[in-house]
């Protein structure tokens, strides 16, 4: 059979890995954790239909949730299914042998799948607990099953052609999010953008058809296929392309694997920034009359060395690409207004576009600050540079000035398009400072305590699904506490106000200044991560040599 | 320069030193020989300050690796058996690096960076990349990036595995040069032929105990307490062993079966050198075509110290 003998073997390594049983720990308790707050009291005496409602309502968030962290974890769990093959150069053995590519694709991505599938068979005694509670049939159980399962595989077969076509885990990690994102939430923000609308108390097919996280929503809410097990039409399309996709992806994978390393090669983002790179130095050229004078990079002088090589040798820092890649940035921000013409006016659209911006700005600090440590422990140089006398406020004064660096014209972008529509009325001037407050800390907060993570953890992977779980769980804080930016997408979203509007709608329920306290909380948001920053810092401090494999 | 004191390392329950105890003064050149797995690179890495001895101290140019660590990092040049490698830097930019980390600045280091360059004859490749490096050419550039802040002492970690002769040849000619600028080296390797050629003291490690340590001289002469002809007969070899076994001075005379009239004489104490064989092959008639002593090598030496077990 197909795969067999890599699937086994997968298997049984996965199985004896302790961290195995302890994220599927993790991963319940999480479930746990979230949904028995909704669990009826015992003391109270509620009616029968209270309690099968209440049982309806936490099988439905279980959905949701399991969705997001489905998400979360499908890439992750493929991501390294073939880079780490390329990186211990196992692949051509393996390629060599009589498995042949689709054995290969298959075995990895079955067994990896089973791990997923079995995390999913693990809430299954949490879900049926539900039907002592009335309110779910075990059908609607099944039909959850059957999109969250579906999903899985999409996210699992996207995680293998990622990984078959790209170099790096991170760079799977970063791509398969991005696309998984834009599934899911896609439809929402597009609707929230105005960009198509659909009448008050209808639900759009489109979404539910696109997005597995929409289908649950139009199973949940545009019917009461809980209770009296109505289907609702067409329920079964997300699952069903998800399936597809995940499949095809997965045979994509197979025919792609025996030319792997040319296709990464050429997908290379080093490649890629010096095409672009000649390409604009020929069409800057037209304009130049001599060529630009001057080295390649600055020298190493005699500032922070660890600064210099994340703004000089890194790929993303060198001062070359930095600097096009941000020009290409700003240049697809103006043809983005152009794009979006008739929505500048509205300032739902800016709200939205703001929060997105919140979202990368986290997510790209985060993966690049995680990846940070771990990619120099996996290339051998961190092993040199224990050796050396470094000591660690050189290294992670180097690492967080070198990484906010690098991202300064992305943590400005939101600035700049809040000045912009400030100035032509459409934004409140005092959003701007809100924001001061808000991104810079978040961003520098994200940059150390990725990096504490990336210090931790002993691969790129892990590193980098421990910084956006830590980043996940954060984006809780506000639900919880008065800590607006520690949900950066969340704070950019209602920070930005209309001239003349801040905050009525919110001010028409509610009594006091709602600047004031809006101000207020983003300052003591702010000034908390701070604090946190310093916590992580002195938490790195204490452990330095030994996390970067040195004696103390 | 170095002393280690029953330096011990236990990982749970695996034993990787065992009370080592060893001294390498200042100038030697120390070969440390062993099984893979026998505990040389841990020994290594705890005198690098990267591993803290379960028990049992270590001492670097005076320093503990217990608690003065930063002061052994400034004294050492640890070129580990993996070559660490940052892409996208060209070889004077990662020495300039290594350079700045050791806070050497200005004229200073530009002068370092050129000496090295010059000695580990990689001037001419200052602007190439890194990562294009041949493997040969790599180990001339960490050892170039361990000279730059002039350490006493230099860890090397199988410095010529994996190279090809020609390389191998050039990085040894290189760690005699270190050894004449009056460096003390302390060498892992498998290539024990070259070793006995640069080393003056060696250890011989096995399951984390040091089974051996002391001068090339000390451990050949240890391993053969008596001298072996090799002499080569014109004919009736068999008949010319047993001859030879009739004379007290004679402990064993074996027939090579694989080559042909060769036969393997041990001396017993006393005898003068291998001449006597000959003269004692003439007297019974024997036509003797050839002989020689059979030197005894560092890699025979091994063999024998050694069984062969790892940890």
């Amino acid at each position: 059979m197909i795969g067999v003998p890599i699937f086994v073997r997968e298997l049984v390594a996965h199985a004896r890995r302790p961290r195995t049983y302890v994220f599927q720990s993790v991963f319940l308790a999480l479930l746990v954790l979230v949904l028995i707050p909704l669990w009826p009291p015992s003391g109270q005496q509620r009616s029968g239909a209270e309690i099968a409602e209440t049982g309806g309502l936490i099988f439905e968030f279980g959905g949701y949730l399991q969705v997001i962290l489905l998400a979360l974890l499908a890439p992750a769990t493929t991501a390294n299914a073939i880079t780490l093959e390329k990186d211990k150069k196992t692949l051509d053995v393996l390629l060599l042998s009589d498995a042949g590519p689709f054995a290969i694709v298959w075995g990895k991505f079955l067994s990896r799948l089973f791990n997923l599938a079995f995390l999913l068979f693990l809430t299954v005694p949490l879900l049926f607990a539900l039907l002592t509670l009335g309110g779910v049939s075990a059908k609607a159980i099944l039909v959850q099953f059957s999109i969250l399962l579906a999903f899985a595989v999409f996210g699992a077969g996207l995680g293998v052609l990622l990984s078959t076509i790209l170099a790096k885990t991170s760079s799977v990690l970063m791509i398969g999010y991005g696309i998984l994102a834009a599934i899911l939430g896609g439809p929402a923000l597009l609707q929230q953008m105005g960009l198509y609308s659909v009448p008050p108390g209808q639900f759009s097919l489109g979404a539910a058809y696109a997005s597995p996280l929409y289908d649950m929503i139009y199973l949940f809410r545009t019917s009461s296929f809980v209770a009296t097990e109505s289907f609702p039409l067409n329920w079964w399309v997300a699952p069903l392309w998800c399936l597809g996709g995940g499949l095809l992806c997965v045979f994509t994978s197979g025919i792609l694997l025996p030319y792997a390393t040319s296709i990464d090669r050429v997908l290379n983002m080093r490649r890629v920034l010096e095409r672009f790179d000649s390409m604009t130095e020929k069409t800057l050229s037209v304009f130049r009359r001599s060529a630009p004078a001057g080295a390649e990079r600055p020298p190493v002088g005699t500032g922070n060395p660890i600064y210099w090589k994340e703004t000089s040798v890194n790929t993303i820092g060198r001062f070359r690409y930095w600097w096009r890649a941000n020009l290409a940035l700003l240049a697809l921000m103006a043809l983005s207004y152009l794009a979006f013409k008739p929505m500048l006016g509205k300032i739902e659209f800016h709200k939205v576009t703001v929060a997105i911006l919140g979202g990368l700005i986290m997510l790209l600090i985060t993966v690049i600050a995680a990846t940070t440590v771990s990619s120099e422990r996996e290339d051998s140089s961190l092993l040199l540079l224990a050796t050396t006398p470094v000591e660690c406020p050189t290294y992670v004064k180097g690492k967080v000035l070198g990484i906010l660096r690098n991202t300064a014209f992305l943590i400005a972008l939101p600035f700049l398009h809040v000045v912009i529509f400030t100035a032509v009325g459409v934004i409140h001037p005092a959003s701007f400072f809100l924001l001061l407050f808000a991104i810079p800390a978040a961003a520098a907060t994200a940059v150390i305590q990725a990096i504490f993570v990336s210090l931790l953890f002993p691969t790129t992977l892990r590193a980098i699904m421990a910084a956006i779980m830590i980043l996940v769980l954060e984006s809780a804080l506000p639900l919880i506490c008065c800590l607006p930016s520690f949900n950066l997408p969340m704070s950019c979203y209602f920070f930005v106000e209309p001239v003349g509007g801040l905050g009525q709608a919110f001010a028409a329920t509610s009594q006091g200044n709602y600047l004031v306290a809006m101000g207020l909380a983003v300052v003591f948001s702010a000034l908390t991560q701070i604090g946190f920053s310093v916590v992580i810092y002195s938490l790195i401090s204490s452990g330095f040599d030994r996390y970067i494999g040195r004696a103390a | 320069m170095i002393e280690t004191r029953y330096l011990t390392k236990v990982y749970r329950d695996l034993v990787a030193l065992d009370k080592l105890s060893l001294t390498i003064d200042q100038g030697d050149i120390y070969g440390f020989i062993g099984p893979n797995g026998a505990g040389k690179t841990t020994t290594i890495r705890i005198l690098a300050t990267l591993l803290r001895p379960t028990s049992g101290q270590a001492f670097v140019c005076g320093y503990s690796v217990n608690g003065q660590a930063k002061h052994i990092r400034r004294k050492i040049g640890y070129v580990p058996d993996e070559f660490g490698v940052y892409e996208d830097m060209t070889v004077n930019e990662y020495l300039e690096f290594f350079a700045s980390l050791y806070e050497i600045i200005g004229k200073d280091r530009k002068r370092v960076i050129r000496d090295v360059l010059e000695l580990t004859d990689l001037s001419y490749k200052q602007t190439a990349e890194v990562d294009s490096l041949s493997r040969g050419m790599r180990q001339r550039l960490a050892l170039a990036r361990v000279l730059i802040h002039d350490p006493d002492v230099l860890l090397l970690d199988e410095p010529a595995s994996g190279l090809d002769p020609r390389a191998r040849i050039e990085i040894r000619e290189l760690l005699k040069e270190l050894r004449n600028m009056g460096k003390t080296i302390l060498i892992s390797s498998h290539i024990l032929s070259e070793l006995s050629e640069l080393c003056n003291k060696v250890g011989i490690i096995e399951r984390g105990k040091l089974l051996f340590t002391g001068s090339v001289e000390e451990i050949l002469a240890k391993v053969r307490s008596n001298d072996v002809a090799l002499v080569q007969v014109r004919e009736a070899p068999e008949q010319a062993a047993a001859a030879l076994l009739e004379h007290d001075l004679i402990t064993r005379a074996e027939v090579l079966a694989d080559r042909e009239g060769w036969i393997e004489v041990e001396l017993a104490k006393g005898a003068d050198d291998v001449s006597f064989v000959t003269r004692l092959l003439i007297e019974r008639s024997f036509s003797v075509l050839s002989i020689r002593e059979q030197e005894i090598d560092l890699e025979e030496a091994f063999m024998q110290v050694t069984k062969g077990q790892v940890a």
